[in-house]
């Protein structure tokens, strides 16, 4: 798909990161993080273990403090409560026995932050059935969301994360535990959901491929270091090795892009500089 | 005798949110919680001495519950409820996940703070009633019994209440007849028989979840295909 043609301007932006970065534990988990996504854009967010990805959603979430930089949502600083967003995090986890169906967590989506019980049961009845039925998953409304498979799941958490009209959706690696098919299915539901509500999709993945065919930028997380852009921008050898700090091949195979370590191999390059974690991109896209 | 009611329901209530992160938390809490019942039982039971203090601090005794002590365990058990009600979306959003509930601005701490108190609160009262070596299957066996027949959160948590309210009060009522039983003349423990109730409650309703499944997995059998088809049809098309 091509990008469409987004005014660029500042203001307009949902998220405006500038300059961010995170130390952790004396560790610079995040270093000098800049990008900015439009409404309506589908944005991914690439990188491989421990690059940062969760961590800058925290931030943008507010649950994280930035050591330095801003963040905008919206035009305005971040709070507390930031109602425009809407979040599916990386791993829930649901034990099966609880007593809690597809549709309370949908309904949760909706006043799950209030205080008391809930009341006016068929409106948010009507809501959450509406909300189901967006994400192709009405007929899971009364399975306890605990018993329903990673795939299965995904829909609710994102029909919960939907409910309230947010403009921004974060979603912490969706993709991970899908197999190919489910895969496919999620992101083509993300992509008809940010064209159709205008509603801009941040997406986090440690495999760009997935997300090709509807990706208008992507933001890739490297040694704590990040590159943004169209595919076509990023996705380039040049690019990539810069945010590395090594050679990178980027190998185009059947319509999937394969990034692979050069030719010097890691021994050239000391991984201790900038990462305990191995983050060498000895292979990132492989599947 | 209406404090064993609404101390058992509001006992049961509370054993519906645990997410496993937080079962050190809440050992500690029903470890405090009894400790706290057996510093007022035997001070109570020091002044008044029917029983022995050890006796009833191990096993309680709900016939033993002052006239004095009344009010103060109406009212700890009425404020519980209260702030039961106030926060339970909050409690129902951060058992979901607390980085969901913090993200939409809900104070996971101090939710998680207030109920890890209610249930310190529900336990000390459940001590003082059926002592402090039942008092944790009252607590946790109605709930675990409501889980297996209802999935719905609300209903649990009214599930799980009404079976504590009838096991305390059938307890009672054979504690009394049993008073007929060999041996003739010394009536069996209450304790024991809220606990024997609230665990053949528990098998019992296993095997209704059982059969409903069963029954419910006959009937589903003749459109099985039908159900898989259709959510092959997706992206796309419900727009
Ligand atoms: N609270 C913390 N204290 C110290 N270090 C942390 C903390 N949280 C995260 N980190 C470190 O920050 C780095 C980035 O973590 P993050 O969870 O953001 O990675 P990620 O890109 O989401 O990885 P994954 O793909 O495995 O989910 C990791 O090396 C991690 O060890
Ligand atoms: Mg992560």
């Amino acid at each position: 798909m091509s990008g469409p043609t987004l005014d660029e301007s500042a203001d307009d932006a949902i998220l405006d990161v500038d300059g961010v970065s995170v130390w952790l534990s004396g560790r610079e988990v995040l270093h000098d993080v800049r990008f900015r996504i439009m409404p309506g854009e589908f944005t991914g967010l690439i990188g491989s273990n421990g690059a940062g990805k969760t961590t800058l959603f925290r931030v943008i979430l507010g649950l994280q403090a930035a050591s330095t930089g801003s963040v905008l949502v919206g035009g305005r600083p971040l709070t507390r409560r930031n109602p425009i967003i809407g979040y599916v995090p990386q791993k829930i986890f649901l034990d099966p026995d609880m007593p809690l169906r597809a549709r309370d967590v949908v309904a949760l989506g909706l006043d799950g932050h209030r205080l008391g019980v809930p009341l006016g049961w068929g409106r948010r009845r009507k809501a959450v059935d509406a909300m189901l039925d967006a994400v192709d998953a009405r007929r899971l409304a009364d399975a306890r969301v605990g018993s329903l498979s990673g795939g299965e799941q995904q829909r609710v958490l994102i029909a919960h994360a939907l409910i309230s009209r947010p403009r921004l959706l974060l979603l912490d690696e969706p993709l991970a535990n899908l197999d190919i098919g489910a895969e496919g299915e999620v992101v083509a539901l993300l992509a008809r959901i940010a064209r159709e509500q205008r509603i801009a999709v941040f997406i986090s993945a440690h495999d760009v491929n997935p997300l090709l065919p509807v990706m208008d930028r992507l933001v890739y997380m490297a040694a704590g270091n990040t590159a943004s852009g169209t595919t076509a921008e990023v996705i380039r050898p040049e690019v990539l090795s810069a945010l590395y700090g090594q050679h990178v091949d980027v190998l185009r195979v059947h319509g999937r892009i394969l990034v692979v370590a050069g030719a010097e191999g890691p021994s050239g390059v000391t991984f201790e500089e900038t990462d305990g974690a191995a983050v060498g991109p000895d292979i990132v896209a492989l599947r | 005798m209406g404090i064993a009611i609404v101390a058992a329901g509001l006992i049961e209530l509370l054993g519906l949110h645990r997410p496993r992160a937080r079962d050190v938390a809440t050992g500690l809490v029903l470890g405090a919680g009894l400790g706290l019942a057996a510093l007022f039982l035997y001070l109570d039971a020091t002044s008044s001495s029917t029983t022995g203090v050890t006796v009833t601090i191990l096993f309680g005794s709900l016939f033993a519950v002052s006239q004095q002590m009344l009010p103060s365990i109406v009212a700890l058990s009425a404020v519980s409820l209260l702030v039961l009600a106030v926060c339970y979306r909050m409690l129902l959003l951060s058992s979901l996940s607390p980085d969901l509930a913090a993200a939409r601005g809900v104070p996971v701490r101090a939710i998680g703070i207030a109920y890890l108190v209610i249930m310190a609160v529900a336990v000390s009262l459940a001590a003082e009633t059926i002592g402090a070596i039942l008092a944790t299957a009252l607590v946790v066996g109605p709930p675990a019994t409501a889980l297996r027949l209802t999935k719905r959160p609300g209903g649990a948590l009214v599930v799980a209440g009404l079976i504590g309210v009838v096991a305390v009060w059938l307890g009672i009522v054979l504690a009394y007849d049993s008073y007929y039983w060999p041996p003739a003349g010394h009536g069996w423990p209450v304790s024991f028989f809220v606990v024997a109730l609230v665990f053949l409650f528990y098998l019992v309703a296993g095997a209704v979840a059982r059969i409903v499944q069963a029954r419910r997995r006959r009937h589903s059998e003749a459109a099985p295909r039908l159900a898989a088809s259709g959510c092959a049809e997706h992206p796309g098309d419900a727009a």
